[in-house]
């Protein structure tokens, strides 16, 4: 599920609940606007301290990716992918770099880089068009 | 301004001619989780017992919700609720006339949550407390303290001794309390990834006294692992850069484990033009190691489970 | 209002933990007042009742012989040696088994002050005692209503409470023994020691000043240690228990009054207990170092009698605080 938490994992808590909630946004797992348990609910039920759903929450709020409407809960945004472009771009960007850095590590031609990303982007996309 | 719910001045307990916990000052905000994490015979125990007055403290004091401490009334207790670290409860007595004798001291008892915990937990009321296992003795432990409707909940090692699926049924409930009600939590463990899930402010505790007390992401940003690789092999400068607690070789990468002020640390370390530069954060195991490690101590016996 | 010595959640709780006990002991001294009575009548009525309908019921001796010697004399009845025992042994219990079993933890955490447990400890104790003792009385009394007695109802109420005042005070010793140990048996033989021993501790000091030539014997002052110590040691009321009846209008307020002073001091030191030593034989100081002193007294005294007749005052005095020094060396060196 999108809230499971690794505790093995060295990434804080709240970040990958973060991550957790904008995968499950992208593929479709969590629809926009549909409603997300309350910070007290999920704090419960996954036995995580409340104060550190509650940051996740802002901090997905602040990016525009989930909204809280007062007294009836919060929900996913309407337009939460859009949100923030500019910033999103150089997000992505730096996280492509890492990748390349990776692949120079491991040897890998320029060619051979764009076949496998190539690959993973038909994929992503044929599978969220079906999806749909 | 914060509220401390729970506030300790120079506690200190001494137990033939050693401290057994030693100046030990610590705040607690309202309504935060807090954990207080040490090795075994670190004074975690101790230390609680003297909050609920079962040792009277050598030196020192404190508060707890507003009501000094030591406290001869007991009426300090009345909004506390507390789960020893074993439950010394009276052996020939069934389980609901440990509750009866409950109800009968705490003024807020309640009776229907007490009874909805029973039945969640499958506690058999009429057991004597002799024939109860050790976990079931620590669910009756904390069906009290949730049935007193405590405005602080003190856990000495709460999931000790319970399976792993009531250690997570006993978590979800602790959670709950302190998010539904606003419960303040201040408990003891060994357990990192207990202490990691539940607690907001962390302190540690070795050998009676505390080394520090911090919010856990404080502790976590502060101590990263920068990875670099530089062009012409590590110049001498960025052996020196404040805040790193030790370097680590491999090859021809450099690994920075940064102490405190990791910003800063970053941007020198930017600044010798590595060819490869990464930041990696570190478990809580290898955070407190790090950290310890500065303190002084290692990490002997601490991480143990 | 807080500063209460009274709780009824606690009592509650003792009655609940201790009925049992109470029960066993009420049995245990009833033997003589009540049982054994009791017994007598159901075997003579039993006992061929048509052919020989009678004379337990005539003679007064024959039934109520045993009470009348246990209102002069209760040492040789369920209500001598028994009753100092079970008065010890219940005072003592009323702590001590909770700090065998560790439950005092459980209870001073709950929000009850240390004064409100141990005041109701002691109450509840102090009070299944004297119910004990008055269902006995009222037992003795409603038979000599009934039946002609050896005995008269002022008898019965004048031992009644005289026996009772005896046993408070008891209680009280067992009670402040179990506040100051750390563990059931220290408390138990703790008690018993105190309970005993002023008498004999008396006869060694008289007998080491005399020798010191300090106090000798025809000294007032002499006599007057040995009272002391007699009127210290609590089961010499049963066991010298006429001389007691002819001072009683005095000692009785004395036993209560010594009773109830018990009670402050050991709720005073309860208060104070750091509650931290559960296995060692003493709570407040260090143990080894106190039997060690009293171990090294003892030895220098019963030597210095010894030696005594020989030597001149001022040698024996050297003897004795050299033997203690000794002692007490061998004493450290033995902790070590």
């Amino acid at each position: 599920m999108w809230f499971d938490i690794n505790q093995r994992s060295s990434t804080p808590i709240y970040r990958q609940l973060v991550e957790g909630i904008k995968q499950a946004i992208a593929r479709g797992i969590l629809m926009q606007g549909e409603k997300l348990p309350s910070v007290r609910e999920l704090a419960a039920r996954i036995a995580i301290n409340p104060n550190t759903i509650a940051k996740a929450y802002q901090e997905l709020e602040r990016d525009g990716i989930i909204e809280t409407l007062r007294g009836r809960g919060t929900f996913v945004a309407v337009q939460g992918i859009k949100a923030g472009k500019g910033e999103r771009k150089k997000a992505v960007r730096e996280m492509a770099e890492k990748i390349l850095v990776e692949a120079y590590y491991l040897g890998l031609t320029q060619e051979e880089l764009m076949e496998i990303l190539g690959e993973a982007v038909e994929e992503w996309y044929r599978e969220r068009s079906v999806g749909k | 301004m914060t509220v401390w719910a729970l506030e300790t001045r120079g506690l200190t307990k001494v137990f033939n001619g050693e401290k057994a916990v030693d100046d030990c000052s610590l705040q607690v905000a309202q309504g935060s989780v807090f954990g207080l994490i040490g090795p075994n015979g670190a004074g975690k125990t101790t230390l609680i017992k003297m909050l609920m007055g079962v040792h009277l403290p050598t030196a020192g004091n404190g508060q707890m919700l507003g009501k000094e401490i030591p406290d001869t009334t007991g009426e300090v207790r009345q909004e506390i609720g507390y789960v020893a670290d074993t439950q010394q409860m009276y052996p020939h007595f069934k389980v609901e006339e440990i509750l009866q004798f409950c109800s009968m001291v705490y003024r807020n008892w309640d009776r229907q949550r007490c009874q909805a915990l029973l039945k969640g937990f499958e506690l058999p009321q009429g057991k004597l407390v002799r024939s109860l296992s050790k976990g079931m003795k620590t669910q009756l432990g904390l069906i009290i303290a949730l049935s007193v409707r405590p405005r602080l909940l003190i856990l000495d090692e709460p999931a000790g001794g319970l399976d792993p699926v009531l250690r997570h049924h006993f978590m979800q409930l602790i959670m709950q309390e302190t998010a539904r009600e606003g419960t303040t939590v201040f408990f003891s463990t060994h357990n990192l990834y207990d202490l990691e899930r539940a607690a907001e402010q962390v302190a540690v505790i070795m050998k009676g006294k505390i080394l520090f007390s911090k919010p856990l992401d404080q502790l976590k940003s502060s101590s990263r692992k920068i990875q670099a690789v530089f062009p012409k092999g590590m110049p001498e400068e960025a052996r020196n850069i404040p805040g790193v607690l030790r370097i680590e070789e491999q090859g021809r990468i450099y690994s920075f484990i940064t102490g405190s002020d990791f910003e800063g640390v970053w941007e020198r370390v930017q600044g010798f033009n590595p060819v490869y530069l990464e930041v990696m954060d570190l478990d809580l195991e290898d955070v407190f190691i790090n950290v310890m490690a500065k303190e002084g101590y290692t990490h002997e016996g601490l991480f143990l489970e | 209002m807080r500063a209460s010595f009274w709780n009824k959640a606690i009592a509650w709780k003792e009655w609940r933990q201790h009925k049992g006990k109470f029960w066993g002991f009420g049995v245990i001294l009833s033997i003589t007042p009540i049982i054994n009575p009791v017994f007598l009548f159901i075997i003579k009525a039993v006992d061929k009742p048509h052919v020989n309908p009678d004379p337990i019921f005539n003679d007064p001796a024959a039934w109520s012989g045993s009470i009348a010697a246990m209102l002069n004399s209760p040492s040789n009845s369920s209500m001598g040696i028994f009753a100092v025992l079970v008065a010890l042994g219940l005072g003592a219990l009323a702590v001590a088994q909770e700090r065998s079993e560790n439950t005092l933890e459980f209870l001073v955490a709950t929000p009850l002050s240390r004064r409100e447990i141990a005041g109701t400890k002691f109450l509840v104790g102090a009070g299944g005692l004297v119910c004990i003792m008055f269902v006995n009385f009222l037992f003795i009394t409603a038979l000599a209503l009934i039946l002609p007695a050896d005995y008269t109802i002022a008898e019965a109420f004048g031992w009644f409470v005289r026996e009772t005042a005896v046993l408070l005070a008891l209680f009280g010793l067992g009670f402040l023994a179990a506040v100051v140990t750390g563990n059931l048996v220290a408390s138990l033989l703790g008690a018993l020691a105190v309970a005993f021993s002023p008498y004999y501790i008396a006869v060694i000091l008289c007998e080491l000043l005399q020798t010191l030539g300090i106090i000798p014997r025809e000294y007032a002052a002499y006599d007057m240690l040995m009272n002391i110590g007699r009127y210290m040691t609590l089961p010499q009321y049963i066991s010298d228990y006429q001389n007691f009846v002819s001072h009683a209008a005095l000692l009785v307020p004395a036993l209560l009054l010594a009773a109830l002073a018990l009670f402050f001091l050991a709720a005073a030191l309860f208060e104070r207990n750091p509650l931290e030593r559960g296995g060692q034989l003493l709570v407040f100081g260090d143990t080894k170092r106190i039997i060690a002193a009293v171990s090294s007294l003892f030895v220098a005294a019963l030597v210095t009698i010894a030696v005594g007749n020989r030597s001149s005052n001022l040698t024996l005095i050297l003897v004795f605080l050299g033997v203690c020094l000794l002692a007490a060396g061998i004493a450290a060196l033995v902790r070590k």
